[in-house]
C-alpha cells in the first residue's frame, strides 16, 4: 500500500476508539445519587458495608459519584463494585476474569 | 532518476514498530473503560517486546542493540548537535533514536508487567501498582511525543521521509 494509504488506515485506527471512548464510560450517577459530597458516609463506613456484604476489601476510591472499591468476594473472585456512597447499596459490580 | 537505496529495516523489525504503536494507543485509550480488549492488547504488546529484545540480540544488521545503543555522552552530544542543525546521518537510529528504543522498551515493559500484576489476587487493590501503571503509560505518551518531534527533525534535517522508511524499509544509500 503507499504511504498516503497507510497514513490514511493508522489515523482511522486511532480515531475509532478515540471518537468511541465515551460510549464506553460508565454512568453510575443515577444509581450513586447526586449527594453532595459531605452528605456522603465516610470511607471507614463504606468499607464496613461492603465487608458486611462478604467483601475483602482492598482498596477505596471515588469515580462516577460512586465509591469503588477493589475487592475479593465471598467466592474468592477479584471484584470492582460501585457503591452508592449515601446508602451503601451495591449498584455495579465488575469481575476481573 | 531515482537515488540508489538500500534495506535498512527488515520486515520485523517494521511490523514490531507499526503494531506496538497501534496497539499501545489502543491501550491507553481503553483503559478502565473496556477491560477485556485493554488486557489482551497488553498481553500482544508484552509478547512484542520480547520479540523485540530478542530481535536486538540476533536479528538484522540495524535491529539489533550493537548498532545503535552509544554511551550517554555520545547521544548527549549527537542532541546538541541535532538543535544545531548538524548531526550526521546514520542509516539505522542514531544515537537519540537508540536511546529512545531503549527508554521505549523499559517503559513498556514496566506497563505490561504492572498490568499483569493487577490480575493476581496478591496485587488485586494494591494502589501502587496501578499508579506506576499509569504513571509509565503516561510516560510513553511524552516518550512517544519525542519520538515524533525527533523522527521530524531529523527528516528535515537529512532531507529524506524516515516514516516512508518505516513502512518501505529502505533508505537513501547516501
Amino acid at each position: 500500500m503507499s504511504i498516503k494509504t497507510a497514513t490514511v488506515f493508522l489515523a482511522a485506527v486511532i480515531a475509532l476508539p478515540t471518537l468511541t471512548a465515551s460510549a464506553f464510560a460508565s454512568s453510575d450517577e443515577a444509581s450513586c445519587g447526586n449527594a453532595p459530597r459531605d452528605t456522603w458516609m465516610s470511607e471507614d463506613a463504606v468499607r464496613s458495608h461492603a465487608a458486611e456484604k462478604g467483601y475483602k476489601v482492598r482498596n477505596v476510591k471515588v469515580e462516577d459519584g460512586c465509591y469503588e472499591i477493589y475487592a475479593i468476594d465471598s467466592e474468592g473472585r477479584r471484584v470492582e463494585a460501585y457503591l452508592n456512597p449515601t446508602t451503601g447499596d451495591v449498584v455495579r459490580t465488575k469481575l476481573d476474569d | 532518476m531515482q537515488p540508489a537505496t538500500v534495506r535498512v529495516w527488515d520486515p520485523l523489525v517494521r511490523i514490531f514498530h507499526w503494531s506496538l504503536a497501534i496497539l499501545f494507543f489502543f491501550a491507553f485509550l481503553t483503559g478502565d473503560e473496556w477491560d477485556k480488549p485493554h488486557e489482551i492488547a497488553g498481553y500482544i504488546v508484552g509478547g512484542l517486546v520480547v520479540f523485540r529484545i530478542l530481535w536486538g540480540l540476533v536479528g538484522s544488521r540495524h535491529a539489533r542493540f550493537s548498532d545503535f545503543v552509544y554511551r550517554p555522552s555520545t547521544v548527549i552530544a549527537f542532541l546538541k548537535d541535532s538543535l544545531r542543525f548538524r548531526a550526521g546521518r546514520y542509516l539505522g537510529h542514531n544515537p537519540a533514536g537508540g536511546a529512545m528504543v531503549i527508554a521505549l522498551l523499559l517503559a513498556i515493559a514496566v506497563i505490561c508487567v504492572t498490568g499483569y500484576m493487577m490480575t493476581l489476587d496478591a496485587w488485586w487493590g494494591v494502589e501502587w501498582v496501578e499508579e506506576v501503571h499509569e504513571a509509565a503509560a503516561n510516560t510513553t505518551l511524552v516518550l512517544v511525543g519525542l519520538h515524533l518531534l525527533g523522527v521530524m527533525l531529523a527528516s528535515f534535517e537529512h532531507r529524506e521521509n524516515l516514516v516512508r522508511a518505516m513502512f518501505t524499509g529502505r533508505k537513501r544509500t547516501d
